[in-house]
């Protein structure tokens, strides 16, 4: 139960700063005779520091932080969209990114066309879908118009088909981000459902989110960063009001 | 040798053939979707194109070559194919951002299923060059079952070329711009609508430093002429589809992992 799954440490990431990024010829070129096109001068910002944590099978974790914090791009390192920078992240299995819904979708095509077209976009292969595909049509309620354009379809719609395939096309590490708080009420209450489920499952869960209720409510233990860096880790109820904390600070003048 | 394999299996994106594959099939559905007669159009489109061809070079500029309608009409198509994939496969990767930006999808499979898509497109209209062969009376030779392999490197080549110019595109911009008047001269200085002995003795070395200059004669040599092209021609296409193919696993290897955050 407590073996490590991921592994994080001293991470850190830096991005090239672009105060005019010379990317068209005529730029390149008017730098160039006032010579200062510099490729030895890089400037660099520093978008997360020194973060390090651990997180075992079976948890389910939150990692909150305010905008510009950090966890977009704390989630992509771990995902790898992104190189670290500094310090390393060991992952023992498979992620499965639950970043944005119905990623790949094409409006001319069927539910039925985008339902594999997504699945492949998500990595995911011929036999993954077939296993899956009954329950991702009854989980999406979709049935009778699976056949149809998903350009007709309502973007309440399009979402719980997005929402069935990344939440059938399981890995054994779920990173879901902010996506829980779009569509109405109801599917939130039945993604949040199916969230636990797989947590159920055994399923390592890691949630990122502004939500501090939705942390209080389903994690036990959750990750603040704020300022680049890591500013708490433990019981998510005290990471909660610290974020909050954090919050209140920021927005007194 | 295996790290080699295991980068060669990255290059040609053999892992994500599920992806490819569904990406090519939906390039292809959306492009002919809506449309009256919807496949037919990749026959349609290059066959009327090779009549005007022919129409202007045969009969009014009255070009010597024999079998000139399937002369022009295999050149012109693979010429489409050629130009197409590269100019488009450019700009794959930047339009694609929004996809790579999210989620881990190695950006070189975008390139690669602009290339595939354009050449199954290529292999639609592939009929017509035999048709066009067969009306022509052409006589058959064995040298015309080399023609897969040809087209084979061709691919080879053409994928290199889409890679490079996606990698160039997201640190320079204006390289849709430049490719489009590159691939403007490149198809005038490449026997697609001519002999390639036509070009005069002092300009012979165009077809040398043209990555696909010899490609194109030898093409038209083992389809009409039904020759063996001489060994140096085939050394030739063979030496640059190596030096393409090198420079884009050069380039691909050096910028992948950072070209993410440029995008």
């Amino acid at each position: 139960m407590s073996d490590t799954i991921i592994e994080v440490s001293g991470l850190g990431k830096k991005f090239r700063m672009w105060e005019e990024r010379a990317d068209n010829l005529k730029t390149i070129l008017i730098k160039f005779a006032q010579g200062n096109l510099s490729l030895r001068k890089k400037r660099y910002f520093q978008v997360l520091n020194n973060i390090s944590f651990n997180i075992h099978r079976g948890e389910f974790v939150g990692i909150m932080g305010r905008n510009g914090a950090g966890k977009s791009t704390l989630l992509k390192l771990l995902c790898g969209i992104y190189q670290p920078s500094e310090g390393f992240i060991r992952v023992h299995g498979t992620i499965a990114p639950l970043i944005e819904l119905g990623a790949g979708f094409h409006p001319e095509l069927s539910g039925y066309e985008n339902i594999f077209l997504n699945a492949s976009v998500l990595g995911f292969g011929k036999k993954d879908i077939h296993k899956v595909f009954d329950a991702i049509l009854e989980f999406s309620e979709l049935k009778e118009y699976i056949y149809m354009p998903v350009k007709n379809y309502s973007s309440g719609m399009v979402l719980r088909l997005g929402f069935s395939v990344a939440s059938h096309l399981t890995a054994p590490i779920l990173i879901i981000d902010e996506i829980l708080t779009v569509g109405d009420v109801t599917f939130q209450k039945k993604c949040l459902k199916r969230v636990h489920e797989l947590h159920q499952s055994g399923k390592t869960i890691i949630l990122i989110t502004h939500d501090t209720a939705a942390i209080e409510n389903h994690c036990k233990r959750c990750i603040v960063i704020d300022h680049q860096e890591k500013i708490f880790d433990g019981d998510a109820r005290e990471g909660a009001a610290i974020y909050k904390k954090s919050l209140e600070l920021s927005s007194t003048p | 040798m295996t790290k080699f394999t295991h980068f060669l299996c990255d290059f040609f994106c053999l892992r994500k053939k599920f992806l490819v594959y569904n990406f090519v099939d939906r390039n292809l559905k959306i492009s002919y979707r809506r449309s009256f007669l919807g496949l037919l159009w990749t026959l349609l489109a290059p066959f009327s194109m090779g009549c005007i061809y022919y129409f202007f070079f045969k009969k009014i500029a009255n070009i010597a070559t024999p079998h000139y309608l399937p002369f022009v009409l295999s050149g012109s198509l693979l010429w489409n194919f050629f130009s197409t994939s590269i100019l488009m496969g450019t700009e794959s990767i930047v339009a694609h951002t929004a996809l790579l930006s999210k989620l881990p999808i190695p950006m070189q499979v975008f390139p690669l299923i602009t290339t595939i898509t354009h050449f199954v497109t290529f292999l639609y209209a592939t009929p017509v060059i035999a048709i066009a062969l067969w009306i022509s009376q052409v006589p058959f030779s064995w040298t015309m079952l080399l023609f897969p392999f040809y087209i084979l490197n061709l691919c080879l080549m053409t994928y290199g070329l889409a890679l490079l110019g996606a990698l160039g595109f997201i640190y320079l911009r204006d390289l849709r711009q430049i490719m489009q008047i590159l691939v403007q001269i490149w198809f005038y200085t490449t026997p697609v609508l001519f002999d390639a002995k036509m070009i005069p003795e002092k300009y012979q070395w165009i077809l040398i430093i043209n990555p696909v200059g010899f490609f194109f004669q030898n093409l038209h040599e083992i389809l009409i002429y039904g020759k063996n092209p001489p060994l140096y021609q085939t050394v030739s296409v063979l030496g640059w589809t190596a030096i393409i193919l090198s420079a884009a696993a050069f380039c691909y290897n050096k910028g992948q992992k950072m070209a993410v955050e440029m995008l």
